[in-house]
């Protein structure tokens, strides 16, 4: 009876297309990615860099020039260290489910300590901060990538 | 009484894989266990009921790790609801 009925339905649906029922995995908004925190998280690393490869001027009139780019890599800098904090917090809050959590045990720890991290690295001029937010962040995309398999 | 729909996307299987076609018999009387087809902004989407509070139902899909559903969302109102799945062919 039920394969009557599935056949007689195969041929209403040649005749007329059923509807969509979506049982898609990322609604309702969308696409979650670690490509964009590990972008910020690097150039706030090459950002670092540049900073502490900047030597102040003995030229008087050249200081407003020094003082101008400092400010500017700077608050470049401050900037996609908010942007990384921010798509981290996006994974955490969106992406992330209790299930990668139980495969994953560490993963809020490793994730609040990377969120963490974005402030440490607006507050240094450290190489040494940046790397380790880079650190923290790769560590985040491996995770993202295994529960994407 | 009753609707025809193609499932899309993988967040249902193992029961209900992509491509594959159900008939819905339209009612708001779901239980816990119940596939249903429900009203999501701009589309229709299939879920299980896991859990029933008045008029909130509780949806997930039944591949856990590749879902987006009350977990995310939060409840899905009963208004929401066209009807529960009674046949996949």
């Amino acid at each position: 009876m039920v394969m009557r009925i599935a056949k007689l339905l195969r041929i209403v649906d040649m005749a007329s297309k059923p509807k969509t029922a979506h049982a898609h995995c990322d609604i309702p908004c969308g696409v979650y990615e670690a490509d964009s925190a590990t972008h910020a998280a690097q150039t706030v690393y090459v950002l670092t860099e540049k900073l502490l490869k900047l030597e102040p001027p003995k030229d008087e009139k050249a200081r407003l020039a020094y003082a101008h780019t400092v400010s500017r890599i700077a608050g470049i800098k401050e900037k996609f260290a908010q942007v990384c904090k921010q798509e981290i917090l996006i994974l955490w809050t969106d992406y992330f489910k209790p299930e990668h959590l139980q495969k994953y045990p560490g993963l809020h720890d490793t994730i609040w300590k990377a969120a963490k991290q974005c402030s440490a690295v607006k507050r240094e001029i450290s190489l040494e901060a940046a790397q380790k937010l880079k650190d923290m962040v790769a560590e985040i995309a491996i995770v993202f990538a295994a529960t994407k398999k | 009484m009753f609707a025809r729909y193609e499932v899309k996307g993988r967040s249902m299987e193992p029961a209900f894989r992509q491509g594959e076609r159900v008939l819905l018999f339209k009612t708001r009387k779901v239980k816990i266990g119940d596939v249903i087809v429900f009203s999501n902004p701009g589309m229709d989407c299939i879920k299980r009921v896991c859990a029933i509070n008045g008029d909130s139902l509780f949806v997930e899909g039944d591949n856990k790790l590749h879902s987006t559903d009350s977990r995310d969302y939060g409840a899905v109102r009963k208004e929401q609801v066209i009807g529960k799945v009674i046949l996949n062919y």
